[in-house]
């Protein structure tokens, strides 16, 4: 599949991270248990009984345990139904494209991007109401999408007004789109 | 596509030209124009940013405003994970070329400058993944900026798994040399609390912190109610100090004069001190080693 030929697809089934691994590692530094678990507690869909205990495991340094497993499943949840539910909505978010580079940037001069292979189809997403970042994507194998996975979600300072909040979502998306080289293919942010 | 498309001062000005419309989108544009100016054009910076200033009424209070984005770029380094925390950093870099202009732009006070340092150097604990350092090293390696005005993290980022077996061979190269030594470990805590102490006459102490192979004396002098440390090599030469911190050095304002001297303010007794030797080498000096006694 070609930039010029790549459609948007919208996350519309539960998503999950790649492996458990890159889950646990996300779930703990997003404040779930190592930093100010107060905030998310609140919107993660388990009892909070459950998050202080697993806290309470990882200061201990037990990782593999029942209340870990619910909590990080939980940071899981959420984020995959924020994704979802902002597709449906068409909006907070936007749809990157990340395509086959040059080996070295002299050639970019010259090429056509949109004859480029498109490798990844990437989600950036924000929602407004519980202050969330998020990142989803989708690799093409063989012209074939396969299913959006989670990359992250990531709560930033409460003290952020709405207005920067969203100005902050755009900013990061100009850094992915100039840092990482991906393409835009929609903006549903707007 | 033209080369000019490809020119990275040529793609800042085009994002400038996207004037803010509201105040919270001042701080990233804000961001774009220090780095434009470092590159060589300052006209955003001087001539439309206060401008802004007065139109979003942020000029009524810049410490208050730009304490608040130290903060949110403080709780992101402490918070943000893979490439939401390189955007962080690089959030942090941009506003820390403000400091780095010559002449300083007329709204930045000392204090301002002071907190944005803040900013900056509060990045130094930050544990970085490989994707975060992927998209740094795109970030330098795109604008190549004098390293000089960048901030160790971005000069030379590296990976946890990379500080890691850093620090790994510092520790074994550090007991390497106790071993060979005789003389009595104190705490660099100790060192700055005494250094701190009013009722000692002003004083120069000299050690040595042997760590990361490297060996540098420290002159320790107390003037009013702050402490200057001087570093220096073994062979005598001034050390090439960029930064001195005090552990969370955001509520403890710093300096380092020209010549590598780094002076303290506020409650620093008791606070474990880390200094950057070069962009490259970040160095805990977490044990220091007594090689004679005050003067």
């Amino acid at each position: 599949m070609k930039v010029n030929e790549a459609t948007i697809v919208e996350a519309a089934t539960p998503l999950r991270f790649a492996n458990f691994d890159r889950l646990i590692s996300h779930a703990i530094k997003h404040a779930l248990i190592q930093w100010q678990s107060e905030r998310w507690r609140t919107i993660i869909p388990i009892p909070s009984e459950t998050c202080a205990a697993a806290r309470q495991d990882w200061m201990l340094g037990h990782l593999d345990t029942e209340n870990i497993r619910q909590v990080v499943l939980g940071y899981q949840q959420l984020c995959s139904e924020s994704v979802v539910a902002l597709c449906e909505k068409s909006e907070g978010h936007v749809h990157l494209l990340r395509c086959q580079q040059p080996d070295n940037l002299t050639e970019l001069k010259h090429a056509d991007i949109g004859d480029r292979h498109v490798l990844e189809q990437i989600i950036y997403a924000w929602e407004i109401h519980r202050r969330l970042f998020l990142i989803a994507s989708m690799f093409v194998r063989k012209d074939k999408p396969v299913p959006y996975l989670l990359r992250t979600g990531y709560r930033p300072s409460d003290r952020l007004d709405l207005g920067r909040f969203r100005a902050k979502a755009r900013a990061w998306v100009q850094c992915a789109t100039e840092f990482r080289m991906f393409r835009m293919l929609v903006d549903h942010g707007k | 596509m033209n080369d000019n498309d490809l020119n990275p001062l040529v793609q800042l000005r085009e994002r400038l030209a996207a004037k803010p419309t509201e105040v919270g989108e001042l701080p990233d544009w804000l961001g774009l124009a220090a780095r434009a100016a470092v590159l060589g054009d300052r006209a955003s910076l001087d001539d439309q940013a206060p401008e802004f200033f007065t139109e979003f009424k942020v000029d009524q209070d810049i410490k208050s405003w730009v304490l608040d984005r130290a903060k949110e770029g403080v709780w992101d380094f402490e918070h943000a994970q893979g490439e939401f925390l390189a955007y962080a950093l690089i959030d942090a870099q941009d506003w820390h070329f403000l400091t780095c202009l010559e002449p300083a732009p007329r709204w930045l006070t000392p204090l301002v400058a002071s907190i944005i340092r803040g900013w900056g150097a509060s990045s130094r604990g930050v544990a970085l993944d490989v994707e975060a350092v992927q998209i740094v090293e795109a970030y330098r390696d795109k604008y190549r900026i004098d390293e000089e005005l960048l901030l160790p993290f971005v000069a030379a980022p590296l990976s946890q798994q990379e500080e890691i077996m850093f620090k790994r061979l510092a520790n074994h190269l550090r007991e390497m040399r106790q071993q060979r030594s005789e003389e009595p470990l104190v705490e660099s805590s100790q060192v700055v609390r005494m250094a701190a102490d009013k009722d000692l006459p002003p004083q120069t102490m000299r050690w040595r912190s042997p760590e990361m192979g490297f060996y540098c004396d420290a002159d320790l002098i107390h003037t009013e109610n702050r402490v200057v440390l001087t570093f220096m090599h073994i062979d005598g030469s001034h050390a090439n100090l960029l930064q001195g911190l005090t552990g969370k050095l955001a509520s403890f304002p710093f300096d380092v004069d020209e010549r590598g001297s780094v002076s303290i303010g506020g409650d620093v007794a008791a606070l474990p001190l880390r200094v950057t030797m070069n962009p490259a080498l970040e160095i805990g000096l977490n044990r220091w080693h007594l090689i004679q006694d005050p003067e």
